[in-house]
């Protein structure tokens, strides 16, 4: 009988064996991180707008949903934010069904502050009961009616050189007749009617800027261009392309 | 207990015996098979797109009426495309297929009904554009107008195999849009990048692009650039098809260029403050170090071209003369009171420019080298040829990558002049058109298609005559009678490679008619 039992059980063992499992699928707590630490903007790009909506870019770690998902950013009030609440408002941020790219509209004011000086605002990442917040959570904002650095500035200096000045930037839109030069290939993706330029548009601005800069240097012997103000003070301009 | 072991092992030998596996051959018929036989029936084509494409295979199945057969004709490509082409034993369908660089396959599904037996054949079937590989000729019926045809032939087409076999579609610019190009134009490039086709046509004041393969025009005027230019007043457009596929353009003087499926013009090319003005370029069907060369009008120097892929670059200056033993030939930096007639790749990639005097009957050809070693010794040669028979008439110059001679041709004969070492040329007359007909262009064809050539054994005998590729042997030549306002392309095959010797029988000179007065050609690949 014990011999019966052991064989007997040997027997069902194996057909349980048989049985079919589900493979367990990877899942992660879904969470969305900003893929820019900062982001500026002056109101030169559009002389007479007296607000922008910007659009800072996430991404989304874990799995894509079937449906949008929403999160929410909040002001960080430290040093680094100077601006009342009334030149901004933030909006709720979204990442699009069976997409891993979300992104948050923050909409910049303008007054005569703003024009005289930048205004800077830190915001965080808080998330959703849908999505958390993670790894780079904080962008610092800066805007202003002054000419600054634009944010899209680590594509630029490709076609118009690492050094950033104001007389340049501003040699920079009247040679290409333009108000701004809307490159970000990284940021496109969040906000394609801000940053619309592909790369053959930016070159061939870029050579144009440089046309007109080799007829300033010629028509100015011994005063070529020179960046006026800021780390590179007092050095020639040159272009990489 | 034992009642109990006995009804386990029972039913464990139940189970077993339902495993095993029947090797009886009790019960089985095998059927007649179904014989697809294609005996005399070649195993591949090649169609255009929208022919009907016709095969006849014998089909039979011993004992079996032919009604209980079936017939699906498919035509199969890559991601699982499929579609049925036809349904009848014998295949009449319309290949409507998009022409692909890789072959289709068609296969034949034949299906016994009772049985559910099927036999299976394939063939290969290479799509071609409608209106594909072959020469584009645009000419001119008013003087004011131009229009554009396509040649596929033997000559111009690498598909087609024979001879005998040639397509002429005329009007097809007119046809696709509505009323011909207005302007005369002068100049035709044909340029595919990754399957985007396009052909680009200019005028004195126009520069007009359109799909190859509908004939429809693209875009016009300043929508050809990403930035407009000052003025659109193009000189010449010249496409790189062999490597790297890209296309110049030269507009009021300056060189702009196109690479990629951006089919837009970039900036014009920058240079030093000096500045430059163009009327020629000619860039390198495989370039590397330097993509070509431009001449400048104004300063009187010729410039190198970068590379396509680094066309935000700027032309570049010749470095400077180095005239130490061995000394070059000329200073491509100083080249004189010289206009450049013509510009095109010639022996051994060196850039041939047919150079005139401004105000003396001087001429001259200058090779330059674009490629490394970039020093002061890229003049390369110089020929005199102000001593040749009716040099002070010519109108058009060409040459080959084959051979270091020119071509040159006033309205009525063509010569050839072969560069020879230390200056000197040795010109012969090599082809006089026709009575009543005019030469209006001449160019070397540098792409697609075959032409036949006497047999070195028995030259006489055109039956065992030898097929060579056109791409640099092949001089064309435009014609044009005003009395009967007919135009033609003549075909002259270069026969003696070395010394310019084109072919003088007849039966190889191949002539397509029936157009207007031709203003420009070009190659159209596939």
């Amino acid at each position: 009988m014990k011999q019966l039992l052991k064989y007997s059980s040997l027997i069902v063992v194996l057909f349980a064996s048989c049985k079919k499992e589900e493979i367990k699928m990877y899942q992660d707590a879904p969470a969305v991180y900003f893929t820019t630490p900062t982001y500026s903007y002056s109101f030169t790009q559009d002389i007479d707008s007296s607000a922008k909506t910007i659009y800072l870019p996430v991404k989304l770690s874990g799995n894509k949903s079937d449906h949008d998902r929403s999160f929410n950013i909040q002001i960080v009030n430290d040093s680094n934010t100077n601006v009342p609440s009334e030149l901004y408002e933030i909006k709720q941020g979204q990442v699009p069904g069976n997409s891993f790219d979300g992104k948050v509209a923050i909409v910049l004011k303008r007054n005569a502050k703003v024009d005289s000086s930048i205004v800077k605002l830190r915001v965080q990442l808080v998330g959703s009961n849908e999505l958390d917040p993670m790894l780079s959570p904080i962008v610092d904002i800066t805007w202003t009616g002054k000419i600054i650095q634009p944010s899209n500035w680590k594509w630029l200096k490709y076609y118009f050189g690492t050094p950033f000045s104001t007389g340049w930037y501003k040699f920079m839109i009247q040679a290409a007749g333009v108000s701004s030069f809307p490159y970000d290939p990284t940021q496109a993706a969040a906000d394609p009617v801000t940053w619309w330029w592909n790369a053959n548009q930016v070159q061939a601005y870029g050579l144009k800027v440089k046309e007109a800069l080799i007829k300033y240097n010629a028509e100015h012997p011994g005063n070529e261009m020179k960046h006026d103000d800021g780390t590179y003070a007092g050095q020639l301009v040159t272009m990489p392309i | 207990m034992k009642k109990i072991s006995l009804y386990i092992l029972l039913f464990i030998s139940v189970l077993a015996v339902s495993c095993l596996k029947d090797r009886s051959n009790y019960n089985i018929h095998t059927p007649n098979p179904i014989v697809i036989d294609t005996t005399g029936v070649p195993g591949s084509y090649v169609v255009f797109q929208m022919d009907t494409l016709r095969i006849s295979p014998a089909i039979s199945k011993e004992g079996l009426n032919p009604d209980n057969l079936t017939y699906s004709w498919t035509m199969n490509y890559f991601q699982g495309y499929k579609r049925v082409i036809g349904t009848q034993k014998k295949l009449e369908g319309v290949v409507t297929e998009a022409p692909n660089s890789s072959a289709y396959s068609l296969i034949l599904t034949v299906t016994d009904t009772t049985t559910n037996l099927k036999a299976f054949f394939s063939w290969i079937v290479t799509v071609n554009p409608r209106f594909g590989e072959g020469l584009v000729v645009a000419d001119t019926k008013d003087g004011v107008n131009t229009d554009l045809n396509l040649i596929m032939a033997y000559n111009f087409t690498s598909n087609i195999l024979y001879d005998s076999i040639s397509r002429v579609y005329k009007n097809l610019y007119s046809a696709a849009n509505g009323a011909p190009l207005p302007g005369i134009v002068k100049g035709v490039a044909y340029m595919n990048y990754q399957n985007n086709r396009v052909l680009t046509c200019i005028t004195d004041n126009t520069i007009t692009r359109i799909n190859p393969i509908s004939y429809i025009y693209t875009k016009m005027g300043n929508d050809n650039f990403i930035l407009p230019p000052a003025a659109i007043s193009p000189n010449m457009v010249q496409s790189v098809a062999v490597n790297n596929a890209h296309e110049y353009l030269v507009n009021n003087g300056k060189v702009h260029s196109r690479y990629g499926t951006n089919f837009q013009y970039g900036y014009a090319f920058l240079f030093d403050k000096t500045d430059y003005v163009c009327q020629k370029m000619c860039g390198l069907q495989t370039a590397s170090t330097n993509g070509g060369a431009v001449y400048d009008e104004k300063n009187n120097r010729f410039l190198l071209l970068p590379t396509i892929t680094s066309n935000s670059a700027p032309l570049a200056a010749y470095p400077v003369f180095d005239n130490s033993n061995p000394a070059p030939a000329f200073d491509p930096s100083n080249m004189g009171n010289k206009t450049c007639l013509n510009m095109e790749e010639g022996y051994n990639q060196k850039v041939f420019a047919v150079m005139k005097t401004r105000d003396l009957d001087q001429y001259a050809v200058y090779q330059l080298s674009v490629l490394s070693p970039v020093n002061g010794k890229m003049g390369y040669a110089v020929n005199d040829i102000s001593s040749n028979p009716e040099i002070g008439q010519s109108k058009f110059y060409t040459e080959s990558t084959q051979e270091n001679v020119l071509f040159y041709a006033t309205d009525t004969k063509v010569y050839s002049t072969t560069l020879l070492t230390g200056g000197g040329t040795s010109p012969l007359l090599r082809y006089t058109v026709a009575n009543g007909e005019k030469i209006t262009g001449m160019k070397m064809h540098i792409k697609g298609g075959r032409m036949s050539l006497p047999s070195l054994t028995a030259p006489d005998d055109y039956t065992q005559r030898i097929t060579a590729t056109s791409a640099n042997r092949l001089l064309l030549l435009s014609t044009y009678n005003e009395s009967t306002k007919e135009g033609k392309i003549i075909a002259i095959p270069l026969q003696t490679l070395g010394v310019g010797g084109l072919v003088t029988d007849p039966a190889y000179i191949k002539t397509y008619g029936g157009f207007g007065k031709i203003t420009a050609f070009n190659f159209q690949a596939p």
